[in-house]
């Protein structure tokens, strides 16, 4: 082939690919929201002057372009696979495979987060509690706890941060979890652990705090296929999984009421419309809540329980029902922690610190 | 606008590419005018202004100069164009660095005048800078069309970060130049690689070196990792870009002057300039280091001129004294060689490697550094004068994860795939072959960068700020 023949070739397939491209961009419809990723993708930045001039504007319409770019999924999709099969990347933007497992690295430590998170309880403690209350804190080691290391990957200074924790809440009571979770006690692809592994963490609770949960769970399937958080942010394949929850009588007739805007609206432990939803796990007590009461009206004895909590204690906190007559349950990253006394009133209530080490390290969201 | 970005490529140049070739000849500059000065606005609105300016004052001194060629009033003239840009250039990018060095010697505390940087300030000024001298010279005629010289000033393949045009190089191509599929061919081909060097190269070694940047697990290891990451970064984000400058010049017709040639595999560091950032070599030696003498004075102002060049690389490089030192530091290695080290260097090609390797990733750990403390933190740290160990766990997980992305770093710093496909070639169905799959392979690179630039966010480009 002669250069000239060779160029023009090479010009023309060249151009036919990148006008493709150009063209499939132009034509892509706007999308609002990715599935895969669970998050709402950039809208086109409306032009103004002030916003032209600061280059804001020009920055919101990089993300647009790049939120809204054609076939972005299949992209995704081949940047994930060169960067771990070519370039042989032991994480793509921090999601990493091993033993099985889809995980994100918890990387570095962030003793400034852990001192933020610390400190807030501390507050919390003391403001709104005094003698007559007992206060627990448990700290939920992540998934990257039972695998990072093992494997060669990063992760948090666990012990480090439990000994921090420990020595910066030592008014409250600890109850260590630690030991009594495995790999297999989490999902494969997501954040959480598994509800129906979680009898041996109540058996702990229950051990330190002093009540009894004695009637037995029936485990239940929802028919749906689970893809954990992670597998839409890596972009792979991998096989889906199944929601179990466990249940029983009491907390079948359990009365769980949930703050919204006009007072409490009533609804049950388990969200159905959720386990159909953009994140399955919103199954367990409706996901993002700020305060969730739980009445147990046949509970032998009148203790209350105030936990405050993260996401996993969504699939823990039903386990408790049958121990306490009323389960408060507050996620101070969707309620400020200075106005909790308008809700929520002393009464001598048991209360337990439950949160994973994944917003220890990442606390700047609880407030 | 980063050419690396998605508005760049998929919205801003197929419209630029395609009214480019729609227009009659006659308009094709306008084009390129018009469009430059949007590309530059999109990054910096309120600077577009100050290019105006510059463009403008350019062309009058272009003409002034040449109407009075031959008198005293082209020298004042030329004076006054070199000091307008100076100080335009001293304004904008230096004020601030004066203002502190001023303070630190008279114990003032004049306040800052936080004027941020016109985005490739240094670039188009130089341009303008050898425009000027080159009619003084009779190097060149002054243009008399706005529109042309406007358009060699702002073009804006290499309005950001070079390669350094000088106008007398592009005189021609601004009003008469020819496009064909070849030189298409060649544009395409070179922005391809400029684009994977920037994207997929330089990008991902940044990561290890951003990595670095905020670890709390250093070891010895992690800091020459860093550092070796950051040199090999830096060249390829540079050259890369350099590339794509030159292929999309080529595109619209025009041909570039190269800009790398491989500098690390120099043996000696006067190899290495001949190699790096050739076009601000080149700059530096005929509009600063000859009309000072040269070599041709005697050896004690031989050596002060070569100090001076290389005074005014580092500080063109940014307003900072690490830049300076930086400088200083490779005038100072010039002397070293020319004066006793060079032949020996070039005779022992394999120390020679080891040498340049050393110089230059001790040379860009200075041009890196924040400050001056934090470079004697990092050249502590590599030379194990701190209290920290030789390796920790985050250099493995980096130096593991990285390691495919540093070996094929090296050897697209070498002539070694470009060898490999000569040889290939000299085999008449190999070249068949390669001349068949060759935009298979472009085009599959092409969509490994979308691919990368849709999925990530890491995406600096470090000459901007100069």
């Amino acid at each position: 082939m002669n250069e000239k023949t060779k160029n023009i070739y090479l010009v023309i397939l060249c151009s036919i690919a990148f006008f493709t491209i150009v063209g499939g961009n132009l034509l892509t419809p706007f999308k609002e929201y990715s599935d895969s990723e669970r998050r709402y993708l950039a809208k086109f930045p409306k032009p103004e002057m002030n916003t032209i001039i600061s280059t804001s504007w020009m920055s919101d319409f990089e993300k647009y372009s790049q939120d809204q770019f054609f076939q972005r999924e299949k992209f995704r999709i081949i940047k994930a696979y060169v960067a771990y099969n070519v370039f042989l990347n032991l994480d793509n933007n921090g999601l990493y495979q091993a033993d099985g497992y889809l995980s994100k690295l918890e990387y570095p430590s962030n003793e400034f987060m852990w001192k933020r998170a610390v400190d807030l309880f501390n507050r919390i403690s003391n403001d709104m509690f005094d003698e007559t209350n007992k206060i627990y804190y448990s700290i939920i080691p992540d998934k990257n706890y039972y695998l990072a290391k093992n494997n060669g990957y990063l992760s948090l200074d666990y012990d480090k941060c439990f000994n921090f924790i420990k020595e910066n809440l030592s008014s409250m009571q600890e109850i260590k979890l630690a030991d009594l979770l495995l790999l297999e006690d989490f999902y494969f692809t997501d954040t959480h652990w598994k509800q129906q592994n979680l009898e041996k963490i109540i058996q702990r609770l229950a051990e330190h705090m002093d009540f009894e949960i004695t009637t037995p769970f029936i485990q239940k399937i929802i028919d749906i296929d689970f893809y954990g958080v992670y597998v839409g942010q890596s972009a792979l394949k991998f096989p889906t999984e199944k929601i179990t929850y466990l249940t029983n009588e009491i907390l079948q007739n359990s009365v769980v009421s949930y703050l919204a805007n006009n007072g409490y609206i009533q609804k049950g432990i388990y969200d159905f419309d959720k386990a159909y939803g953009k994140d399955p796990y919103e199954f367990f007590l409706s996901g993002n809540q700020a305060i969730i009461t739980i009445e147990n009206n046949n509970c032998n004895s009148d203790k209350e329980l105030i936990v405050f909590r993260d996401s996993f204690g969504s699939s823990l906190c039903p386990l408790l029902t049958e121990g306490y007559k009323k389960i408060t349950i507050v996620d101070i990253r969707y309620i400020n922690s200075a106005i909790l006394k308008e809700y929520i009133t002393n009464n001598g209530q048991d209360v337990l610190f439950i949160y994973s080490t994944l917003l220890i390290n990442n606390s700047s969201s609880l407030k | 606008m980063l050419f690396s970005s998605i508005p760049f490529l998929f919205y801003f140049l197929p419209i630029v590419v395609v009214l480019y070739f729609i227009v009659p000849r006659s308009f094709k500059n306008v084009v390129l005018l018009v469009s430059s000065l949007f590309f530059y606005g999109w990054g910096e609105p309120r600077y577009v202004i100050l290019m105006i300016i510059s463009i403008l004052a350019g062309y009058f001194f272009g003409l002034s100069i040449e109407k009075n060629l031959n008198s005293k009033k082209a020298k004042i003239l030329v004076i006054l164009s070199v000091i307008f840009n100076l100080l335009i250039l001293g304004y904008f990018k230096y004020v601030d660095f004066f203002i502190d060095s001023f303070n630190c010697l008279s114990g003032l505390s004049i306040p800052f005048l936080k004027v941020s940087l016109p985005v490739g300030i240094s670039f188009y000024t130089f341009q303008i800078l050898s425009y000027t001298i080159d009619v003084y010279r009779g190097h060149t005629k002054a243009q008399q069309n706005i529109i042309s010289l406007a358009t060699y000033i702002c073009m804006f393949p290499q309005l950001i970060a070079g390669p350094i045009v000088r106008y007398a190089d592009i005189e021609h191509q601004l009003t008469d130049r020819t496009h064909s599929f070849t030189k298409a061919g060649e544009g395409i081909k070179r922005f391809v690689i400029g684009l994977t060097k920037k994207v997929l190269l330089a990008n991902l070694l940044g990561e290890v070196v951003s990595k670095y940047a905020v670890t709390t697990d250093i070891s010895m290891l992690y800091s020459w990792l860093s550092a070796f990451c950051y040199s090999l970064q830096i060249y390829f984000d540079f050259s890369g870009y350099s590339d794509m400058a030159i292929g999309l010049g080529k595109i619209f017709g025009f041909d570039f002057l190269e800009n790398f040639n491989y500098p690390f595999i120099a043996k000696t560091v006067t190899e290495f300039w001949r190699r790096w950032h050739m076009s601000l070599g080149q700059w530096f030696r005929d509009y600063l280091y000859i009309p000072l003498g040269g070599n041709r004075v005697s050896k004690v102002r031989w050596l002060v001129n070569i100090f001076i060049v290389w005074f005014a690389t580092g500080f063109w490089h940014g307003a900072s004294y690490n830049f300076i030192i930086w400088g200083l530091f490779y005038g100072f290695l010039l002397i070293i060689e020319k004066l006793y080290t060079f032949r020996y260097l070039d005779n022992h090609p394999f120390i020679g490697h080891i040498y340049i390797i050393l110089i230059t990733l001790f040379g860009f750990v200075l041009f890196n550094a924040a400050d001056l403390s934090s470079l004697g933190i990092q050249l502590s740290n590599m030379l194990g004068l701190s209290d920290i160990p030789f390796i920790s766990y985050e250099t493995i997980y980096y130096l593991r994860s990285y390691v495919v992305i540093i070996v094929i770093s090296i050897a697209a710093s070498t002539p070694l795939f470009k060898n490999i496909i000569s040889k290939l070639k000299e085999n008449k169905v190999a070249k068949l072959i390669l001349d068949i799959l060759e935009p298979f392979v472009y085009i599959s690179l092409f969509i490994l960068v979308i691919s990368y630039l849709v999925d990530g966010s890491f995406n600096p480009f470090l000459y901007f700020r100069f």
